[in-house]
């Protein structure tokens, strides 16, 4: 399968859980912002539990829709390790950047 | 179309070693299914002897435990991860509903022309969310895509449920079709359709498979039972 292809996959996989995701990156951001340095390991916990919960929600409500990328050969660990480390990659660049623009 | 290039080769798909258990109670123990290029074969059981249970091992992603699964006599480890060799359509619908038939058949590349050649009525639905659609077009777009696909296997887990007559003998011309490219494995409750379009046909029951012969019509019903 062409790159394009699988990073088209990807993100149609992504947009699953992308909405929620990406307002607990930018709650996570504004607390950062507020309280700055002392609550970083909080942030940092309170985005990898909330990653854990995707995980477990759409595991248990999206698992039929898995065939799906089954059938094109992106495995699940593919599809999770994939979209989970560019969340909390995501999550981290907006932290660093507004680290960045408050000091 | 890509998909109607016929392969020059003859694979064979040989399932054997299964075994399976829950609990006490033994589900699949005896377990031999042979399938090959040029051969729709079908597989019959009462609910619960373990179709689906049968085809998801096979495509690896229920463990179990014993299993050999082979194409050409090559052991695989993890059948889901090769599409290329083998790919499989569950009972239900599992195309992510906001996806369109367009971008469907693009994902598994194929042309849409095909789709809307087989069947004109999708035409307006190019790009409407397969949500939108109706139980029985969704199914068939199930059926449809991994049907097509270029693979060497197909294994459909009840295709003729929940399609009407029209759309059963749609399918039924589909298969005959796609048999000359690929192996493919079906089972459903509409047995007369299994029979009708299988070339041959195990049953499975008391967690065991049997060659079976077809049984003979019966005047009284009209149909195979």
């Amino acid at each position: 399968m062409k790159l394009s292809a699988i990073i088209r996959l990807l993100l149609t996989f992504y947009k699953s859980f992308f909405l929620f995701n990406f307002l607990i990156t930018l709650s996570c951001a504004t607390l950062y912002w507020e309280y700055g340095l002392p609550i970083l390991k909080v942030l940092l916990w309170l985005k990898i539990a909330t990653l854990g919960l995707t995980w477990y929600f759409i595991r248990s409500y999206k698992q039929k829709e898995f065939y799906y990328y089954r059938n094109l050969g992106l495995r699940d660990t593919i599809l999770w390790s994939v979209t989970l480390s560019f969340d909390l990659a995501l999550c981290l660049l907006l932290l660093m950047l507004t680290h960045h623009l408050h000091s | 179309m890509m998909t109607s290039t016929p392969s020059p080769l003859i694979h064979t798909l040989t399932a054997d070693g299964i075994q399976l258990s829950f609990g006490e109670r033994p589900v699949l123990s005896n377990i031999y299914l042979l399938c090959r290029t040029g051969r729709i074969t079908g597989l019959l059981g009462r609910n619960g002897a373990g179709k689906t249970t049968l085809m998801r091992i096979i495509y690896g992603d229920l463990p179990c435990e014993g299993r050999s699964v082979r194409i050409d006599n090559i052991h695989l480890p993890l059948p889901y991860a090769q599409p290329d060799k083998i790919r499989y359509m569950p009972q239900f619908n599992f195309i992510p509903g906001h996806l369109t038939p367009e971008r469907i058949c693009r994902d598994f590349n194929l042309d849409f022309q095909g789709l809307e050649n087989a069947f004109p009525e999708f035409h307006p639905f190019r790009r409407q969310p397969l949500r939108d659609l109706s139980t029985g077009q969704r199914r068939m777009i199930n059926i449809y895509i991994i049907s097509r696909s270029q693979s060497q296997f197909v294994m459909l887990d009840e295709p003729f449920t929940l399609l009407s007559p029209i759309q059963i003998e749609k399918v039924k011309t589909i298969l005959e079709e796609e048999k000359q490219n690929k192996g493919i494995l079906i089972t459903d409750h509409l047995h007369e359709h299994i029979w009708s379009v299988s070339d041959e046909v195990y049953t499975l029951a008391e967690g065991r498979t049997r060659l079976t012969s077809p049984p003979a019509p019966n005047p009284s019903h009209g149909c195979f039972r």
